[in-house]
């Protein structure tokens, strides 16, 4: 409400007629009207305010202003998301089952379809930063369109917008990292050159992040060694392990090289012996341990002094780091023998555990997948050790994460084959490091294993549900929709299993009518 | 799938029950494993679900008006069985059949029910006893009247002490001046009280709101004083607004009119006991509007008997008013395919001529359902504006959260709303935008735009 009798109005309403009150004549909309001299001051003001109020209300028109200038949004030929789907992905992201979200738009990428326009600002709102990127291809180019009119969702294009080029010399450090990764897919040497250019001007946190990105992303070569080698002589301890790390996997390095001389002589295996009795003597690893540790071996990455909870000598701890260095391959090379051979040497030593671990350390750093199938069925027969349990379960995960999607399967696929019921508890933190959907014999088996578990557990709940969820998210649906409703039924009537059971159910279920509505 | 069956999704379900825990019970029962005797034929769906009880639990629903009975002791109306029937209808796992007979029995008492009930407000309605109504009447009439005088000086006593001084008073000084409305038997002035407790706070402009908003309290009191003056329409209106209700069993007896009805809007809200439920109609042939008004208090369903976009021929009855625009559904006849455009819209200039006229037929009126279109969505931080072809524009209510989610399916375009426009702000309910029909809902808290199918 404006005009001039309107405010006259409020303000000896809002002040109060107690305190005085306008000339009653002056406030009416036209002439025409008035009040009847007998009421009093305050109704007259209530009656001239309701007469004021329709006469603008009745009265007012809005002028036209200059029209907005909007980008009109790209136009898509992909095909749309159905409004069931996109219903549901909505549901998820207030909160039903949240955690299926970054499944939701790998499916959708998988039938090649977009979001659709009027769910955009949804799914904008409810992704956290971190999942906006994977998402991008079901957002569309159009998610970038609604960016540039909502400010709130700006960083939704800075991320993918723009030449790397730039985005390395302007961008926060997740976006410089992400552009050098990039960089270095499509140009490796010439990337390197560019981090080179401002390397000494980086502060030390950024300079480790940036060799933790040349780490994981394609694209290290020994045309790389130069700058690795001295990177190992910076001031920071952050940027020398990262350096390290790098200078591992390039096996013609002079830091590998270095670290093979240093193993020559500590790790031997004997020589086939020759004779009669040959057959019934086995070949033999022979430790010995580093007398001391020079300042060149410091400065390749060995640490003096193990952490405090480790328990394991000093010297030990050198060895071990050493042969966590080199390539695996190396020994089979060297002693002219297979993975099984050696690694039944090994396990004959004093040091078979420290050896396991840091073979598989090894394994992990040089992706050398039989070595990893292998050390991993070795470790699955620690699973039953109470000592060794522990160690087990934490490096399983790690050696099964460094091979290929198709190839964790296969090894998945082993273990459950060879895996009894005792076993099982600890194999289940290898079902949850693998991120990507099993197969469906995987799958199978799985469930097979499950079956022979709930035989004895009849009266006991020891399994958590959560964690028959966390399987719930990796199973091949149809396969497991087909195996839970056979082991709902052996779980026997009032079982804490069935509930579990039932509740792992309902997630497959919601898993498979996602997919249908996705991919059909 | 069968006509009625189509009408039905896991959204309307989930709009039906009483509570989202309702939701999550009828998804663990929505398993065809739990279910024996599923069926459906055109207007009904049936079932027996294994309970905790000796015998499953008999479930059947009328599929038009969304009525279902169970044999659970649950009181939860429609109970987990009734919606997970509904559920799995939907998930297309009910095969069609022919109606057993608890289900046979169920519908013809339904039947017979209903007819009982058409024949009591048909019969010639004779009261018990004309004297003592009268007697009532008379008695309500002076109650008002008291409360209508008791208000009026209220008003003239925040005048003379002034805005600014009854704003620091405490929310009892607003409600208790509301109960003793009710008392008066006047729950219309009442709740207009209420609501001035809250723009007492409003923010910027608050005096200007909390004034206009007490000026159209000592209209109305004005009207009623003089009531005998105003034409037949206005007349009803105003007691309308006091709180007087119009009996719906007289009404009915009426002759209402024929129409082909396309529901243009759907919308539920709550007060602190009353869920209300406001359905929007517009005649093809008669271009007329119509309110539908539902009410359900605590756990009590509300019907789902309307989908935006549908159409159906039905007789209507208008409540007495001015102008014309509550409603009663005398008669429903069939179905036709629903339209999933809105009617001819208006543009800016044109809504606020329309407005201009309605109120001199009605200056009480606060707010008139229109289509307004094409329209381009602007928002920003201030919040959603609405620019017409000519460049005029109008905001949308301060609590509309749908903004971007407009300006998105707009995608720089145009698109057309319906909505209820107050004058100076407009509040839309549902969009069209290229032929399709989105409502403006809700998933709990999320705001979202659902097609409509």
């Amino acid at each position: 409400m404006s005009g001039d009798h309107w405010s006259t109005i409020t303000t000896a309403v809002t002040l109060g007629t107690q305190r005085g009150a306008p000339e009653l004549g002056q406030v009416w909309p036209s002439s025409e009207l008035s009040a009847p001299a007998d009421q009093s001051a305050e109704r007259a003001l209530l009656r001239a305010a309701a007469a004021n109020y329709l006469w603008q209300l009745a009265g007012v028109r809005f002028a036209p202003q200059n029209p907005p200038a909007i980008v009109p949004a790209p136009s898509t030929e992909s095909r749309q998301v159905s409004e069931i789907a996109a219903w549901r992905l909505a549901k998820m992201l207030s909160g039903d089952h949240r955690e299926l979200v970054s499944e939701w738009f790998s499916l959708a990428a998988r039938a090649g379809s977009v979001l659709p326009l009027h769910w955009l600002p949804v799914a904008l709102n409810g992704l956290h930063p971190g999942e906006r990127a994977s998402a991008a291809a079901v957002l569309g180019i159009r998610a970038q369109w609604l960016a540039q009119q909502n400010p709130a969702w700006a960083e939704m294009a800075v991320s993918t917008v723009g030449l790397p080029i730039d985005r390395w010399h302007n961008g926060t450090l997740p976006e410089r990292r992400a552009a050098l990764a990039t960089m270095r897919a499509a140009e490796p040497a010439g990337a390197l050159t560019l981090l080179q250019q401002s390397w000494q001007t980086e502060p030390p946190d950024v300079r480790a992040a940036f060799l933790e990105t040349l780490l994981s992303s394609p694209g290290l070569s020994d045309g790389d060694e130069a700058f690795l080698e001295a990177a190992l002589s910076d001031k920071r301890k952050d940027v020398r392990l990262a350096a390290v790390e790098c200078l591992c996997r390039l096996p013609r390095s002079a830091h590998a090289l270095r670290n093979i001389d240093r193993l020559r002589p500590l790790l031997v295996l004997t020589d086939v012996e020759k004779g009669l009795l040959s057959r019934f003597k086995k070949r033999q690893v022979e430790i010995t341990l580093p007398e001391s540790l020079d300042e060149q071996a410091a400065r390749d990455g060995i640490q003096a002094k193990p952490a405090a909870q480790q328990r394991i000598g000093e010297r030990a701890y050198w060895l071990m780091q050493m042969v966590a260095m080199a390539p695996p391959a190396h020994w089979c090379e060297r002693f002219q023998c297979d993975i099984d051979a050696f690694l039944k040497a090994v396990l004959a030593t004093d040091y078979a555990t420290d050896l396991i671990l840091a073979l598989s350390q090894a394994s992990v750093r040089h992706a050398a997948r039989e070595w990893i199938a292998t050390l991993s069925m070795e470790l699955l027969q620690w699973y039953g050790q109470s000592e060794r349990a522990f160690l087990a379960s934490q490096m399983l995960p790690t050696l099964i994460s460094a091979v290929p999607a198709a190839e964790q399967d296969a090894i998945m696929q082993r273990l459950f084959g060879a895996c009894d019921p005792h076993q099982f508890q600890l194999l289940e933190s290898v079902l949850v490091a693998t991120d990507v959907e099993w197969s469906a014999e995987t799958t199978r088996l799985a469930f097979a294993l499950l079956e022979k578990r709930i035989q004895p557990d009849r009266n006991q709940y020891t399994y958590p549900r959560q964690l028959l969820e966390r399987w719930g998210l990796r199973a091949q649906t149809e396969t497991a929709q087909r195996e839970i409703l056979r082991l709902i039924e052996r779980a026997g009537e009032p079982s804490p299993w069935k509930n579990a059971l039932e509740s792992l159910q309902s997630l497959l279920e919601f898993r498979l009518v996602m997919k249908q509505e996705l991919l059909t | 799938m069968l006509y009625h069956a189509l009408m039905w999704s896991i959204g309307r379900i989930e709009q039906l029950a009483p509570d989202a825990a309702a939701v999550k019970a009828a998804q663990g029962v929505a398993k065809p494993n739990k279910w024996t005797g599923l069926g459906r034929n055109d207007a009904v769906l049936w079932g027996e679900c294994a309970g905790s009880g000796a015998n499953p639990y008999q479930v059947r629903v009328e599929l038009e008006s969304a009525a279902g009975k169970c044999t659970c002791p649950s009181r939860k109306l429609p109970c987990k069985h009734v919606l997970g029937l509904l559920m799995l209808m939907v998930g297309e796992s009910v095969p069609s059949g022919s109606p057993p007979a608890y289900v046979q029995e169920w519908i013809e008492g339904r039947a017979k029910r209903a007819e009982a009930k058409v024949s009591r407000a048909s019969a010639e309605e004779r009261p018990p006893d004309p004297e003592a109504q009268a007697r009532r009447a008379e008695k309500r009439e002076a109650r008002v009247e008291g409360g209508v005088q008791q208000l009026e000086a209220w008003l003239a006593d925040i005048v003379a002490q002034g805005l600014a001084a009854v704003r620091a008073q405490p929310e009892t000084f607003w409600s208790q001046m509301a109960s003793r409305l009710v008392d008066a038997q006047a729950p219309g002035l009442a709740r207009r009280v209420s609501s001035l407790s809250g723009l007492a706070v409003s923010g910027e402009h608050w005096q200007s709101r909390l004034l206009a908003a007490m000026a159209r309290c000592q209209l109305l009191i004005d009207a009623y004083r003089r009531i005998d003056t105003l034409p037949p329409g206005l007349a009803a209106e105003v007691r309308t607004q006091i709180g007087w209700t119009q009996p719906q069993e007289s009404l009915l007896a009426r002759e209402g009119v024929r129409d082909r009805w396309h529901v243009l809007g759907h919308r539920q809200s709550q007060d602190e006991r009353l869920r209300m439920q406001s359905t929007w109609l517009t005649g093809l042939a008669s271009g007329r509007v119509a309110l539908l008004l539902d009410f359900a208090v605590g756990n009590q369903p509300l019907p789902a008997t309307f989908r935006i976009g549908q159409v159906f021929e039905a007789e209507l009855i208008y409540f007495d008013g001015a102008p014309l625009l509550r409603a009663l559904v005398k008669t429903r006849f069939e179905s036709a395919p629903a339209i999933h455009t809105l009617p001819t819209a208006v543009d800016v200039s044109q809504l606020q001529s329309q407005f201009a006229a309605l109120l001199a037929e009605n200056p009480l009126l606060e707010r008139w359902p229109v289509v307004l279109g094409p329209v381009t969505t602007l928002v920003d931080s201030s919040g959603t504006v609405l620019v017409d072809g000519a460049g005029r524009r109008v905001p949308v209510t301060a609590n509309f959260h749908h903004g971007w989610l407009l300006a998105a399916l707009a995608g720089g375009g145009t698109v057309s709303l319906f909505g209820q426009w107050d004058g100076e702000m407009f509040d839309p309910v549902s969009a069209e935008h290229e032929g399709r029909l989105f409502s403006l809902a809700r998933i709990g808290e999320l705001p979202v735009l659902s097609q409509v199918a």
